[in-house]
């Protein structure tokens, strides 16, 4: 199935956390409630995350594997978790190694990054994401040096969260600020 | 004007997936969870909340207590997106005072449909 690149850069990130709380269980036999509630959490988040980019498959067994943690089953979630696991890492694995082409794109000129980051920051402040996520659109769509590259991939990452704040100092940033 | 609805999930595919088949009608406000949903409601009113229901910290039954609870808030209507298919979660849900359950995955027009029906 093919996938948006950008999907599965988000699917890839979404991975990454679960397999962060999921991983160090595999450890651990004697699970507390709370080890149970991050499991179910997380394997149910993977079931639509895994969903979402067409792998329907690892979706089952993620939804398998959480109705066995609802059930408290550890001997068989113990059994089945490794493979689940080993997937998830070959998925997070092939889907980072899916980097965006970067296409013959003209250089950007600062008029054009004055202009689109003015409507971008005037857009956060109104909470029009429609209009954000356009002038950033319209930014991605020019080369530019590393800093401005970093701030439009910033701004998108804070951009999906509402983060209008942060997307206005991160804009508003030079090189050096924390 | 464009009408504003709130998309709680705290998994970033599923909120570009619900921003992807709602952004040409709605201005989505994708947020990733309870708790920054409650700091965005001080800044705006939304038209609709989609919202997850299993979430670490707040989960979404507690979010819908606490908007149900609020004069301000009650009347906003909430649509929970749910990966389980449970019929004891969806008598919980409604009785907590949601509109509407929508399965994940959704597809964009069913997602539009149903919430052309709240709205």
């Amino acid at each position: 199935v093919a996938v948006d690149p950008y999907l599965q850069k988000l699917a890839t990130q979404d991975i990454n956390r679960a397999l962060l709380v999921l991983q160090p269980l595999l450890s651990n036999q004697n699970w507390s409630d709370s080890d149970y509630h991050n499991y179910i959490i997380y394997t149910h988040g993977m079931k639509s995350v895994l969903a979402n980019i067409g792998l329907s498959a690892s979706a089952a067994m993620a939804g398998e594997l959480e109705e066995l943690g609802k059930r408290q089953d550890i001997d068989t979630i113990l059994q089945k978790m490794p493979r689940f696991i080993c997937e998830l890492n070959v998925i997070a694995g092939q889907n980072h190694a899916t980097t965006t082409i970067e296409a013959d794109a003209p250089k950007g000129a600062p008029a054009i990054w004055q202009i689109q980051s003015k409507k971008l920051a005037y857009a956060c402040r109104t909470y029009d994401k429609n209009a954000a996520k356009t002038a950033l659109a319209v930014l991605a769509a020019f080369a530019w040096p590393c800093e401005e590259k970093n701030k439009i991939s910033k701004a998108k990452e804070l951009l999906l969260h509402s983060e209008f704040e942060a997307i206005e100092l991160v804009l508003n940033s030079t090189k050096g600020d924390s | 004007l464009t009408e504003t609805i709130f998309v709680v999930d705290d998994n970033d595919i599923n909120l570009a997936v619900a921003e992807d088949g709602l952004e040409k009608e709605y201005n989505v406000v994708t947020l990733p969870s309870g708790k920054r949903l409650f700091e965005m409601l001080e800044k705006l009113m939304p038209s609709l909340i989609l919202l997850d229901i299993v979430m670490p910290e707040m989960d979404g039954f507690e979010v819908i207590k606490r908007l149900k609870s609020s004069p301000k808030y009650k009347s906003i209507p909430v649509i929970f997106l749910t990966g389980t298919g449970d019929e004891a979660t969806e008598n919980l849900g409604y009785a907590l005072g949601a509109a509407d359950f929508i399965h994940k995955p959704f597809s964009a027009s069913i997602l539009q449909q149903r919430i052309r029906l709240q709205i």
